[in-house]
């Protein structure tokens, strides 16, 4: 089994690529719903000045 | 200026982040990994390649796990029509899709050298490609409806019928004996492949909770956001 380790490196990364990608993702998308989130409440609280 | 239109839901209350999730969860599975590569010893029959299943026996319990979340989640949200278990459904689907996808592709990896083929349509193998496309189906309902409520309850459904899949799965080893040999034993393991297995699957499950309340805190967001801008198109004030 000379090339076990290939696929043992194989396995680890397609793991961490999967794992990785996932939390990437997840980040990237949190910090777009905080930005629009923080957004809505500054217009929702210039509203409030106006009325 | 108030509108007497009705006020669009803000929907659940948006969690804090737990960035000390993120950091344990890291620590601790960079931490397993590296005990259970170094300290196993070569397996008598498929030598080094049982580490491997340090990382695709733990990603196939959480996407057992998932399953049982989605069930749980689903059912509350049929019973209570609270948007929030609609959430918790979604969020933990989408882990299961990764970790269901991970399963699949590690045990693929793991089969090549010791089985000499990437695929075969065992029944294990066969259960679990069907639960891969039951959450993929469930991501692809969920982002072609728009109407939540009818968004929540078809997951909700499709979800249900994720779980009872992933119960076929689990018990596929011993319904239709196969190649996939059955579940394992600690009786029948040696104490250290023990011990990295059970590390491993903590590291999982930490993974598995992190990717479910980070994207549950992402959906509140996202609901809330959005109703705020409903709420201004309408022209009166939402206090999310």
């Amino acid at each position: 089994m000379t090339n076990e380790w290939s696929y043992i490196i194989a396995a680890y990364v397609v793991t961490w690529v999967g794992i990785g990608g996932y939390a990437l993702h997840l980040r990237r998308l949190t910090k777009q719903a905080e930005r629009d989130y923080a957004e809505g409440q500054r217009a929702a609280a210039e509203r409030g000045r106006m009325t | 200026m108030t509108s007497t239109a009705a006020r669009p839901s803000s929907g659940p209350p948006v969690p804090p982040p737990r960035r000390w999730l993120a950091a344990t969860t890291l620590i601790f599975l960079v931490g397993t990994q590296i005990f259970s590569v170094v300290t196993s010893e070569p397996d008598r029959d498929m030598g080094n390649l049982e580490k491997i299943l340090y990382i695709h026996v733990p990603c196939a319990w959480m996407a057992m796990c998932a399953s049982l979340f989605v069930l749980i989640a689903s059912v509350g949200y049929l019973w209570t029509r609270d948007e929030k278990y609609d959430f918790i459904a979604a969020s933990a689907a989408e882990a299961g899709t990764l970790f269901t996808a991970l399963t699949v592709i590690l045990g693929s990896i793991w089969a090549r050298p010791t089985w000499g083929t990437w695929w075969t349509w065992d029944a294990r193998l066969t259960s679990t490609a069907v639960l891969l496309l039951i959450y993929l189906g469930y991501l692809a309902l969920r982002a072609a409806t728009d109407d939540p409520e009818r968004r929540a309850r078809w997951s909700a459904a499709v979800g249900i019928l994720g779980a009872i899949n992933a119960g076929i799965v689990y018990k596929s080893v011993v319904w239709w004996r196969t190649i996939h040999q059955i579940q394992s034993a600690p009786s029948t393991m040696g104490i250290m492949y023990t011990w990295g297995l059970r590390l491993n699957a903590i590291a999982m499950l930490l993974v598995l909770a992190y990717f479910i309340t980070t994207r549950y805190r992402a959906m509140c967001l996202e609901r809330a956001a959005a109703a705020m801008a409903e709420d201004a198109a309408l022209g009166g004030r939402v206090t999310a």
